[in-house]
């Protein structure tokens, strides 16, 4: 009792003690974030009335270019170890994703000029519910904790669910916000029972004491305490996947996606398709590979565990993504399941890489896709949001007719977006797919176990199958002949310009030298924190290589373009 | 710990009642007496209770009252154990750091109530 009440206090003292000043660079990006979507708020509420609130689209992106660089001063001065009494990691893998999910900000907020004059409706609330949902994907990606995660969770998907109801007087944004949110309040709360079921098992949320208890009771000699928690373990693992398989629109959890991607406002489909998908993989990626990563729990080789629940939602949401988009006939709708088709060939590259912990650096292909994937998506629904017709914005392949003609910019960059997104070659979503498949397919010939390249082949041939969708709107674009009684515009604002040409930019950068964006990547799943030894061996060896390629380098002065050796 | 440890809480839990019981009783025997159907109704915040809810419209005005309210009322639940906790803080020599952390919360608090007021939150009509 006196022990007990000792441990007590000496962990409440632990509390009370402020944090050094050192670990205060963890909030830095998500702080500047946060602070930002703040005075955003106060400078929206002295808003003159009756003028234009393009200043707070410019003022938000240099905030959040401003939050981006600081992550990239922070890449070199990493914390090993979490911070704030265990809840938050300071590494290269969380950075990574706040860059990604600035840059998906940034992009989003640029656009909203364009499509706000298009809609007529031009409220403030947009660039702060961004903004908020910025940084709440930020933190969720630097979690070290269940209940940072969580919270981070819901400050990531609260705003965008506002999002989703944007446009007031559309009905269908408001079925897509109500969907959105009744689901989504469903899957986090279905969430958080696994997560209070893994804490009941290990009596922590710290995701490395969950992995190391989770271990121990495993393999507890006693067969009866083994089992009797085994239930346990596994339920809970399998609500906590499923939360983030509903926030990266996986199947079988992706039956909201198409409804709420064609009810709201274009910019933000680009923002909550890109961003809050990268958030989610993040804290997904955390906890399989932090806090599941016993290999009993693992399965794959050794029996049935998550490996296997992701290598079928990868093949499911793969085939299914790219079957259905082609029968749409609503480009935004296209869109979406084209989205679950990318949710697949990222859980490809996660199956591949967790199939042993030597394969550990292979995560990096996850990191790089889902760059690539950024570029592409957010800058399609920002050329779809800054096009209309008939005074409401584009939205089916009939209202994109002849338009490619009529707008050569807006053609050339949807034509540009497309292709990347179809993984034609030299576009960046050419190289994340093959980088994914390749890795893929390496897994496979390592270990023998052919079921890895079977899926490297089915993500294969369904992308071939997506081409044909994705070239579809270039065809009526260009092919098909513009409505004459049509009233079409293009509302091409200078944020926007911005915006498409970055993303193009990016896109093209991403395809044509892409060794800047896998070193990153690597680096990030070198400095990733917390998993047990036998990964952390894997990591050293990555960091070597990584210093040998850097001497080489410097030695030779030659930089080698194209995909590095995985 | 022992069930003794809990006697002072029996005793209040115990003088709870029989005060509230107590002062109850003595208004029933002793209290005027003049029922008016507003009296006798069961209070529901002002609005009628009896009947379809068809029939009783409220205005939407009442929603943002109510967000406001939960808004602040949350503020206290961070507030007050703050507030209790305050002197143990200063004991150990982090008072100020204790009275940033506190400062940042209400001034994004306050910030949102600046918000709600220039969006018109908080007037009636």
């Amino acid at each position: 009792m006196l022990s007990n009440l000792l441990i007590t206090q000496f962990s409440t003292l632990a509390l009370l003690t402020p944090p050094v000043a050192a670990e205060y660079m963890a909030l830095v990006p998500g702080a500047i974030v946060s602070v930002l979507a703040l005075i955003i708020i106060l400078v929206d509420s002295f808003h003159r009335p009756g003028t234009r609130r393009d200043y707070l689209a410019y003022f938000s992106a240099i905030g959040l270019a401003l939050a981006g660089f600081s992550a990239y001063v922070l890449w070199d001065n990493t914390l090993a170890g979490p911070v704030f009494n265990g809840m938050l990691y300071l590494d290269k893998f969380g950075l990574f994703f706040a860059i990604l999910a600035c840059l998906a900000g940034g992009l989003a907020v640029l656009q909203a000029p364009s499509y706000m004059r298009l809609v007529r409706m031009d409220r403030g609330e947009y660039y702060m519910l961004v903004l908020f949902s910025v940084a709440g994907a930020i933190f969720m990606a630097n979690a070290a904790d269940m209940l940072t995660l969580f919270i981070a969770l819901e400050v990531m998907s609260i705003p965008v669910y506002c999002l989703a109801g944007y446009l007031r007087r559309d009905g269908r944004s408001a079925e897509a916000a109500l969907k959105y949110f009744i689901l989504g309040a469903f899957s986090a709360g279905l969430m958080l029972y696994g997560i209070s079921l893994i804490y009941g098992v290990t009596g922590t949320t710290s995701l490395e004491f969950i992995g190391r208890n989770l271990s121990i009771i495993i393999h507890d000699p006693d067969p009866a305490g083994a089992l009797a928690s085994g239930n346990l373990i596994t339920v809970g693992m399998l609500l906590i996947f499923s939360g983030f398989a509903f926030k990266i629109a996986a199947v079988p959890f992706h039956i909201w996606t198409p409804d709420v991607y064609t009810g709201s406002p274009a910019p933000a489909v680009g923002y909550m398709s890109t961003a809050v998908k990268a958030g989610a993989i993040a804290a997904m990626l955390r906890v399989l590979l932090i806090a599941f990563e016993d290999p009993v729990l693992r399965g794959g080789f050794n029996g049935f565990g998550w490996l296997d629940v992701v290598f079928f939602c990868a093949a499911a949401s793969m085939v299914l993504g790219n079957v259905v988009a082609i029968m749409q006939k609503n480009v935004k709708r296209m869109l979406a399941y084209s989205s679950i088709a990318h949710a697949g060939y990222l859980l490809v590259g996660v199956a591949a890489s967790s199939a042993s912990p030597e394969f550990f650096l292979h995560h990096d292909t996850v990191l790089f896709y889902l760059a690539t994937y950024t570029a592409g998506t957010v800058g399609a629904f920002g050329v779809l949001s800054i096009l209309g017709k008939n005074g409401r914005p584009v939205e089916t392949y009939d209202d994109l007719a002849g338009l490619g003609l009529k707008y050569p910019v807006a053609g050339v960059l949807m034509g540009l977006f497309m292709f990347s997104s179809a993984g034609v070659p030299p576009f960046g979503g050419f190289v994340g797919k093959l980088y994914i498949f390749s890795s893929a397919v390496q897994v496979g010939n390592t270990t023998g176990e052919f079921s890895f390249i079977g899926l490297a082949l089915v993500g294969v041939l369904s992308s071939v199958a997506g081409a044909y969708y994705y070239l579809k709107v270039l065809v009526s674009m260009y092919m098909k002949k513009a409505d004459e009684k049509a009233d079409t515009e293009m509302v091409m604002t200078s944020s926007a310009k911005v915006s498409l040409f970055a993303s193009a930019l990016l896109t093209l950068a991403l395809g044509i030298f892409p060794g800047f964006a896998i070193e990153m990547a690597r680096e990030s799943m070198v400095d990733f924190q917390g998993p047990s030894a036998t990964t952390q061996k894997v990591q050293e060896q990555g960091r070597q290589q990584l210093e040998e390629m850097r001497q080489k380098e410097a030695s030779s002065r030659v930089v080698a373009d194209g995909v590095p050796q995985g | 710990m022992q069930i003794a440890d809990y006697s002072a809480l029996m005793i209040f839990l115990v003088l709870g009642v029989v005060v509230a019981g107590a002062i109850s009783a003595l208004a029933n025997q002793f209290g005027p007496r003049n029922k008016t159907k507003q009296k006798v109704l069961p209070y529901e915040s002002g609005s009628n209770p009896i009947g379809s809810p068809q029939q009783m419209r409220f205005s939407v005005k009442f929603y943002m009252l109510a967000i406001s309210f939960i808004l602040f009322d949350l503020e206290t639940i961070f507030v007050i154990p703050w507030a209790v906790a305050w002197k143990q803080n200063d004991m150990l020599g982090h008072g100020l750091y204790a009275l940033g952390v506190m400062l940042v919360f209400v001034t994004i608090l306050t910030i949102g109530l600046v918000y709600e007021w220039k969006q018109g939150g908080l007037e009636w009509d």
